[in-house]
């Protein structure tokens, strides 16, 4: 009788074992869960950090291109106005024609 | 079969339970991790496609501003350009000589005189000693303003609604003059 008490207490101790362990293991898996959030938020902070570095080094990039374009820009308004002097004599001449007409 | 030997097979087996639901659950872990992994790899790299295509629409909405703006400085400069040409062409007129005046206002009569039935001419105060026949009325410009004599046509010649005309006629041909 006693054997077998000892036993059933052997089996028991066993089982409790196990129980454990099955509620370790999903414990465990719980927490690997909820680890989702957390490293989304983290990659995705990642990604929008290199977005704005991407961003800023466009902005740039372009904003070399634009001093390239404002030079050529003055430029152009230089080269009107050259052409523009040289011919306006003759221009308001020709208004001045055309007024009388 | 002893007690001891019976006790050691139920704490084996045990055992290999315990280590069962160990590789078991540590195998679902790995998968949990793998698939979070992908997910939030999936959602970071979703960001940096619409990242750079935001980062190459900026530098390509800077470029497009920039060359736009550009434009404009350049349309306005030429604008200012033909202001300037017909204030020049104005002022020639306005600094002229009486006689050259007078024959000025003479052509704008002579122009559209015929158009109008027992045209009544008015000129402003300050050039009414260079058109005898005129009628005196303040029209607050240099040139002439022809009316019928029942007031139902009146054509104004008046030196800036004649440039105002002549910058709509004239337009193509003074830019093509100045700008080439």
């Amino acid at each position: 009788m006693n054997q077998i008490e000892h036993i059933k207490n052997i089996e028991e101790k066993a089982e409790k074992k196990i129980d454990k362990a099955r509620r370790d293991a999903k414990e465990k898996i719980k927490a690997a869960e909820m680890e989702r959030e957390k490293l989304i938020q983290v990659k995705t902070e990642d990604a929008e950090k290199k977005v704005k570095q991407m961003i800023a080094n466009e902005e740039k990039k372009a904003g070399k291109e634009v001093e390239s374009l404002n030079r050529s820009i003055e430029e152009e308004i230089r080269s009107v106005t050259m052409k523009a002097d040289s011919e306006m004599r003759r221009t308001v001449k020709l208004i001045n024609k055309k007024l009388m007409e | 079969m002893g007690l001891e030997e019976l006790e050691s097979r139920i704490m084996e087996d045990a055992d290999k339970q315990i280590q069962k639901i160990e590789e078991e659950s540590n195998k679902k872990i790995k998968e949990i991790r793998e698939e979070i992994e992908e997910d939030a790899n999936q959602e970071a790299e979703k960001i940096l496609r619409k990242g750079r295509q935001e980062a190459n629409l900026t530098y390509r909405r800077i470029i497009a501003d920039i060359i736009i703006k550009g434009k404009h400085r350049i349309e306005k400069r030429k604008n200012s350009i033909i202001e300037d040409a017909f204030g020049r062409a104005r002022n020639n007129i306005l600094e002229s000589s009486d006689p050259e005046k007078k024959k000025f206002l003479e052509k704008l009569i002579d122009m559209d005189g015929d158009e109008v039935h027992e045209p009544q001419i008015m000129v402003d105060p300050k050039y009414a000693n260079l058109v005898k026949e005129a009628k005196t009325v303040d029209i607050g410009d240099f040139g002439v303003v022809i009316q019928s004599s029942d007031g139902k046509m009146r054509i104004d010649n008046t030196l800036n609604n004649k440039i105002n005309r002549l910058k709509t006629t004239l337009r193509a041909e003074i830019s093509s003059m100045l700008f080439g």
